[in-house]
């Protein structure tokens, strides 16, 4: 193990509200948070940002251990995210798309995030309680196991 | 889509508010970020009620020239005791407990 990782989400009712994001926290390091926002959070425009969520409580977590090429993996996704620059958020594909796109690439979890093509925070909630419940492990390098939010 | 909402203090990652002298008068200087990442604080307002100042934050799907990050400066007349926020006006400052001192 190298690394922990967590993915963690605020849900809203409405599904335009909330935030998902994910923390990576390397073994012997500080811990970093990553997402991506839609409201200019900095003035700097939108997409991915590192920093913003540190110490917020989630209202949903998972959590994995993941080793270094899971960590490759995930460092992957969020340097893709980094170029696409404001691209990196948007109504269809906002934080919750980045969130549990890092967390399947570093653990092979698919965590549905989706409802008629547009990702939503409160769907990534969703499915994130879900897997919790039947408590599979999400550790499984390369595994594909999809958790399906109940509608 | 549509949202508008007024912010509570449940939806904001606030900072440390801070007594601070402007002009030689004392204000509160309040920040924060609307945890929505797609949300931003469309209107600010504070209004004043009696001994109380709230803040109220108006929320809206994000749009170009707005941001979620929001700074609220309340001027600290004598006549203001406390400083709450959104329409359940929890409280984020009070002359009792924080003082006015800039120190």
């Amino acid at each position: 193990m190298d690394a922990i990782l967590k993915i963690h989400c605020i849900a809203e009712q409405s599904s335009l509200a909330g935030h998902s994001w994910i923390e990576y926290c390397p073994a012997g390091g500080n811990n970093r948070t990553f997402g991506t926002w839609g409201n200019d959070p900095v003035g700097k425009g939108n997409g991915l940002l590192e920093g913003l969520e540190l110490g917020y409580p989630p209202t949903h977590s998972r959590t994995a251990a993941i080793d270094a090429n899971q960590a490759a993996r995930l460092l992957d996704v969020i340097a893709r995210y980094a170029a696409l620059g404001n691209a990196g958020w948007t109504i269809a594909s906002p934080c919750s798309a980045f969130a549990a796109e890092a967390w399947e690439a570093a653990t092979g979890e698919r965590l549905a995030h989706r409802v008629a093509g547009i990702s939503t925070p409160k769907t990534l909630a969703a499915s994130i309680a879900a897997a919790n419940q039947q408590q599979i492990p999400a550790y499984r390098n390369g595994q594909d196991t999809e958790v399906q939010s109940e509608k | 889509m549509f949202f508008h909402k007024i912010a509570e203090t449940k939806d904001v990652y606030f900072s440390l508010p801070e007594v601070q002298l402007r002009d030689g008068k004392p204000v509160l200087k309040i920040g924060g970020l609307i945890f929505h990442s797609a949300i931003v604080a469309d209107d600010v307002r504070v209004i004043h009620e009696g001994p109380t100042a709230r803040i109220l934050i108006e929320m809206a799907l994000t749009h170009p020239g707005k941001s979620g990050r929001f700074e609220v400066i309340v001027p600290l007349s004598d006549s203001v005791e406390r400083v709450v926020f959104g329409s359940a006006g929890n409280e984020l400052w009070n002359s009792e407990t924080s003082g006015r001192s800039t120190r």
